[in-house]
């Protein structure tokens, strides 16, 4: 299909993803991810919300998460879900990687394009997402429209500052500072 | 929900993105959706939703296919052309891998059972050659050469060699120059529609990973083919004299110089000895 296509979030979907989930560990003997996808539907069998999906699923299966901040960001606007309680809710020590990316606006909907600049509210959850996970393997999405190597570089460093800005130690753990 | 269930679901979806159909033209379709998604907070129906996802799918693919045929493109009348081709091509031969390299796999054999282009024996050229130059492009690796082996095999022993090819080779035997017309577009020049030529071609990527198509003699597209399919040199400088009706001897005079060629060129991967 070549497309990320969404799944009903019920207990026999979360039983036959763990199942699979444990078998491909089990094959490949390394660990293993899985990503958050941005969705534009949702299927009326649904019965728990995406994190709480994700969270079981992780825990059950023993697997990590790959937590993709601009994909929260688009299917909670699709869906009219706080961005902000689904990044509180995912178990942050099961997040071995993040991603960012930027977004266009359908009118509608949002859709995911990994073609432009890092929305700042996407950074402002990036911000939350990294207050609850710690530091973390960070990867920004451009790979339509893509721009000169300078503007790439730039929104790097922009994901580096974000992180040394979040979790920068306190002033009064890190007396040092003032001596700069 | 059960895992058949979750068939069915994947079933209907699938099959729905990968449709022609606008789904909002078809009630059938539109009812099922209703029953399945619900609305969104900003108002779009169900099929609405849905539609988004058959929309990307026929974008991503056309995107990408539309970058693996530029001669095709040319020849057909460019992009838009394409397009209309490319679809029709989706719709009969949807992708079977997840590898979206392979999405043009089937375009050559369609092509040539298309009403429009498949009498065209430009276009069916160019489709081969640009699918050969997709091939090459993405074919498996192997360690460089040593020529050394060559100078230091005894004469006798060379009859009996066997020669593997790099798996990047593809050799094309074509009624055009369509190779010339591809370079001359990737230049940005102004180019005609090529007049037939017999032409016989071998496509692959270089040692430095450059993708190659050079012309070559016919004794010589003969010979690589037959050693391509593992025959022994010496048998297959004969069947190559054979096929072609040319005196062996006149491969045996031009056999060194092919071989510095192939050789230089990356075309061989290893010579065997080991009858």
């Amino acid at each position: 299909m070549h497309d990320l296509l969404p799944l009903p979030f019920t207990k026999a979907t979360l039983e036959h993803v763990v199942e699979r989930v444990k078998r491909v560990q089990g094959e490949l003997g390394v660990p293993f991810a899985l990503e958050n996808a941005s969705s534009y539907l949702e299927y009326r069998q649904s019965t728990m919300p995406e994190h709480a999906f994700l969270a079981e699923l992780s825990e059950r299966a023993d697997c990590g998460l790959l937590l993709d901040v601009n994909n929260v960001y688009v299917s909670a606007h699709n869906h009219g879900f706080d961005a902000r309680a689904y990044i509180d809710a995912i178990p942050g020590d099961r997040v071995v990687q993040m991603h960012v990316a930027g977004h266009a606006d359908r009118g509608t909907y949002l859709l995911d394009t990994h073609g432009d600049h890092v929305k700042a509210e996407v950074w402002e959850l990036y911000r939350r997402a990294l207050r609850r996970c710690g530091p973390t393997s960070t990867l920004v999405e451009w790979d339509e429209d893509i721009p000169a190597w300078e503007v790439l570089s730039a929104e790097a460093a922009e994901a580096r500052a974000v992180r040394d800005e979040v979790l920068a130690p306190p002033p009064e753990e890190r007396p040092w500072a003032s001596a700069i | 929900m059960g895992e058949r269930d979750l068939g069915e679901l994947q079933r209907f979806v699938s099959d729905v993105v990968r449709g022609a159909t606008l789904i909002g033209s078809d009630a059938a379709l539109t009812a099922q959706a209703g029953a399945l998604i619900s609305p969104s907070p900003s108002g779009m129906a169900p099929h609405e939703r849905l539609e988004v996802y058959r929309e990307q799918f026929w974008l991503r693919h056309l995107n990408s296919i539309d970058e693996d045929f530029p001669t095709l493109t040319w020849v057909v009348g460019g992009p838009v052309a394409f397009r209309g081709l490319a679809t029709g091509y989706l719709r009969a031969c949807p992708p079977r891998t997840w590898d979206l390299q392979r999405l043009g796999i089937d375009l050559p054999s369609y092509l040539a059972g298309d009403a429009r282009w498949g009498h065209d024996p430009l276009a069916r050229d160019a489709a081969r050659l640009d699918w050969a130059f997709m091939e090459a492009f993405d074919a498996p690796d192997s360690p460089p050469f040593d020529p050394r082996v060559l100078a230091s095999t005894p004469e006798d022993a060379w009859p009996g060699a066997r020669i593997d090819l790099h798996a990047s080779l593809r050799l094309l035997s074509l009624g055009h120059p369509v190779h010339d017309l591809r370079e001359a577009l990737s230049a940005g020049a102004a180019v005609e529609r090529p007049g037939a030529a017999s032409t016989h071609l071998v496509i692959h990527r270089d040692p430095a990973c450059f993708l190659r198509a050079v012309a070559v003699e016919p004794l010589a597209f003969e010979l690589l083919e037959t050693l391509r399919g593992g025959v022994p040199l010496g048998e297959a400088c004969e069947a190559a004299a054979r096929t072609s009706q040319r005196d062996p001897l006149e491969i045996g005079d031009k056999l060194g110089g092919w071989f510095q060629q192939w050789t230089a060129g990356g075309w061989i991967r290893a010579v065997r000895f080991d009858g």
